[in-house]
């Protein structure tokens, strides 16, 4: 089997996580908690922490079968292969609220003389083409563009002068109420641990899982809570619920000399983060799909993806309507992130099944 | 492994071809470009239902040696869109609003809605969001586009290099337009800059306040770098102390801080005020020099005259015209969350207790004693 080292895996859980849930994640929480919004940053970062401690734990029973073989071990064929279908539709959905939200920023801001549809195919085949591969590809690929990432972060320093610290006082007035339903609104931004699922059987290390995997929850906390502190500090804790992305709005608030439109530079980078975050969805949807139906090669499946995931874009109206969807995605998301790792291991322990052994 | 390359090519030079836009190439001059646009009312005829606006755009002239370094083009209609769509139909080229430099609203303008007149320019993505606003005082805003300048292309560049410059030695920060509507959303009080043509000049002659959408008064030049020193942060300009006889100028960077007291189920206030920098002008008599001592006094005459200064600003704030636009409330609610009640505050703000507190340090005084 292809394996991935440690680093390859921080870099890929990073990518698949910090995709578009960047962009609106400040205002989904200042809508719930307000100036407080930040502590729900935090807060969300309990999903993949606990998708984690799961899935280390399924893995140490099953160190080398990734979702499709592990569900089918411990629930047998039929279920085993209708949970694992489930999962690749799952990954198909959020490729469909990813790819939604990223056209509409690009035709919106850089391209909007080109055809969405066009724009739509020409990402969903890349990304199907950089999917089609296997699994050391991808995360040599992850490690060499985690580095734009970084390029990213220094661009918003430029707001730091204009920032008011006055908008997030005084600290710690929301209500638990509020700073849950904040929370739940900052879940969202922290789907794609799932994966994990897929790709832990690939680790070289085994034992490296759960370092690898907080290292990169602690690179996705920060990086959410850098962008949230300076949007809220920005725009204060009314106006960033007046702003659907407001990451965007912030960058396109600021001229540099010879750049001058800062928000095109921030959405070259960012096209990268959205282009590793698709490619890895399609990879978990084909690569699963291809075991339920034993076919060795998941390729097909890649861009059979393209074609389905393309379909259902086009069936989608407006902004508000791809949000709507990407709400709906991140509760299911909650739920496979949770739920579906701790049934597996839970099943497994009460049936005593482990790798090699009854399975 | 062939084909992978060639298929990945064959995506790659496709994503090019499509992105880079070559392939419905227009040249730059087949584009004209807003620069600057000007809102003024037009008066409503007897029965007409739908208010119109005057719109003047001013483009430069895109083309090596122009006659003329820009055209203003003045088009009537209900909505900015509706006039952009007017100007479009009478133009050959296509209309680039991707670089706005200025909005200018005339006072009649401003008097009715600010927040309803900025949507278009924050909501579109292709409008800079660091554009500025100003507010032609006093005449048209129409006028005020057609006014020649000296040294840029127009007044759309003039008048935003204009407030970029302002704040290294105005106390005045500049603010985009997105920054004012986002004041307008979190505060709903917030300035707006007033440009007054005087001769063939044009210039900031102070700031336009704005209390719940409307333009409520105006403050000269002098009032509105107070005003900016009152606000709490740091920024830089220059101070005087002037009587008949002595006349002194400093630049100095101020640093404001708003301090709350809750005593007694009342709000007070000390804002205080700490200016460091350099003298930069004195008419000191001929052989007179500064002393550690006279450099002293000279510090606590400053420091009065900017109290007495500010005191008086913060009266009109206060009682003639009831804005906050210090944000004594929100320091308020920041110190004393539970105490502070924001319908109560509207009542409670014209009588609040507001101590101001000046320190100068003058730490140089150019190269002479």
């Amino acid at each position: 089997m292809r394996t991935i080292t440690s680093r390859q895996l921080i870099w890929s859980l990073v990518s698949i996580t910090s995709g578009v849930g960047i962009l609106g994640l400040s205002r989904g929480v200042a809508q719930e908690a307000g100036r407080d919004g930040w502590i729900a940053v935090i807060l969300g970062a309990i999903i993949p922490f606990l998708n984690l401690i799961f899935t280390s734990a399924l893995a140490l029973r099953y160190p080398n079968s990734n979702l499709a073989l592990s569900s089918q071990a411990i629930l047998g064929k039929l279920l085993g292969k209708t949970f694992s279908l489930f999962f690749s539709l799952y990954c198909l959905s959020a490729v469909i609220v990813i790819i939604n939200i990223f056209i509409t920023i690009v035709s919106l801001i850089a391209l909007p003389t080109v055809p969405i549809g066009i724009i739509t195919l020409t990402m969903l085949l890349i990304c199907a083409y950089y999917a089609s591969h296997d699994i050391r590809i991808l995360g040599r690929m992850n490690e060499f563009l985690f580095y734009f990432l970084i390029l990213i972060m220094p661009t918003l320093l430029i707001a730091v002068p204009y920032l008011k610290i006055e908008y997030l006082l005084p600290m710690f007035q929301a209500s638990l109420p509020q700073i849950l339903a904040a929370t739940k609104q900052s879940l969202l931004a922290y789907t794609g641990f799932e994966l994990l699922l897929v790709i832990y059987p690939f680790l070289e290390k085994k034992e490296e899982l759960i370092p690898a995997g907080l290292v990169a929850i602690g690179i996705v906390v920060t990086t959410y809570l850098y962008v949230s502190l300076i949007c809220l500090s920005y725009y204060g804790p009314i106006a960033i619920k007046h702003f659907i992305w407001p990451l965007l709005g912030l960058l396109d608030s600021f001229s540099v000399p010879v750049v001058e439109r800062l928000e095109l530079i921030f959405l070259f980078l960012w096209v990268v983060i959205v282009f590793r975050t698709v490619g890895l969805y399609i990879f978990a949807a084909s690569y699963t799909a291809a075991q339920i139906f034993n076919i060795k090669s998941h390729k097909i499946f890649c861009y059979l993806s393209v074609v389905i995931t393309f379909f259902f874009i086009q069936k989608i109206d407006n902004i508000f309507q791809g949000i709507d969807l990407g709400t709906y995605v991140g509760y299911v998301s909650i739920v496979i992130n949770l739920a579906l790792p701790l049934f597996l291991l839970l099943v497994s322990i009460i049936l005593g099944k482990k790798e090699g052994k009854n399975g | 492994m062939k084909k992978n390359k060639l298929f990945f090519a064959f995506l790659l030079l496709a994503f090019a071809f499509l992105t880079a836009g070559c392939w419905n190439l227009v040249p730059i001059d087949e584009l004209t470009y807003l620069v600057a646009i000007g809102v003024d009312n037009k008066p409503q005829r007897e029965g007409q239902k739908i208010s119109q606006q005057i719109y003047t755009f001013s483009i430069p002239i895109v083309k090596e040696k122009p006659k003329e370094p820009r055209k203003v083009w003045t088009i009537v209609a209900p909505s900015v869109v509706e006039a952009i769509d007017g100007l479009q139909a009478q133009s050959s080229k296509k209309i680039i609003v991707g670089h706005t430099r200025t909005v200018i609203f005339s006072e009649a303008v401003a008097q009715e809605d600010v927040y309803q007149q900025l949507d278009f320019y924050v909501r579109s993505a292709n409008v800079p969001g660091d554009a500025a606003l100003a507010i032609s005082s006093g005449q048209s805003a129409q006028k005020l586009l057609n006014q020649p300048t000296t040294d840029d292309p127009g007044m759309g560049v003039y008048v935003y290099n204009l407030l970029h410059k302002l704040s290294a030695e105005t106390f005045v920060s500049y603010k985009s337009i997105n920054d004012i509507f986002i004041e307008a959303l979190n505060y709903g009080v917030y300035t707006i800059p007033l440009l007054t043509m005087a001769g063939k000049n044009t210039y900031c002659s102070g700031l336009a306040m704005i209390k719940n959408d409307k333009m409520i008064g105006k403050l000269n030049r002098l009032e509105a770098q107070e005003l900016c020193v009152l606000q709490a942060g740091k920024k830089s300009g220059i101070i005087s102390y002037l009587t008949p006889q002595d006349s002194h100028y400093a630049a100095v960077t101020a640093k404001t801080k708003i301090i709350p007291f809750w005593q007694k189920g009342k709000f007070s206030f000390l804002i205080k005020v700490d200016m460091v920098g350099e003298l930069i002008d004195s008419n000191l008599v001929k052989n007179d020099f500064f002393t550690s001592a006279s450099l002293k006094k000279l510090e606590k005459k400053f420091a009065q005259a900017q109290e007495k200064e500010l005191r008086k600003l913060m009266s009109k704030l206060q009682e003639k015209y009831a804005i906050d636009i210090i944000h004594l409330g929100e320091a308020a609610y920041i110190k004393y969350p539970h105490h502070f009640e924001e319908k109560k505050w509207q009542e409670l703000y014209p009588k609040a207790d507001v101590q101001i507190k000046v320190n100068v340090k003058l730490q140089k005084t150019g190269v002479i004693m």
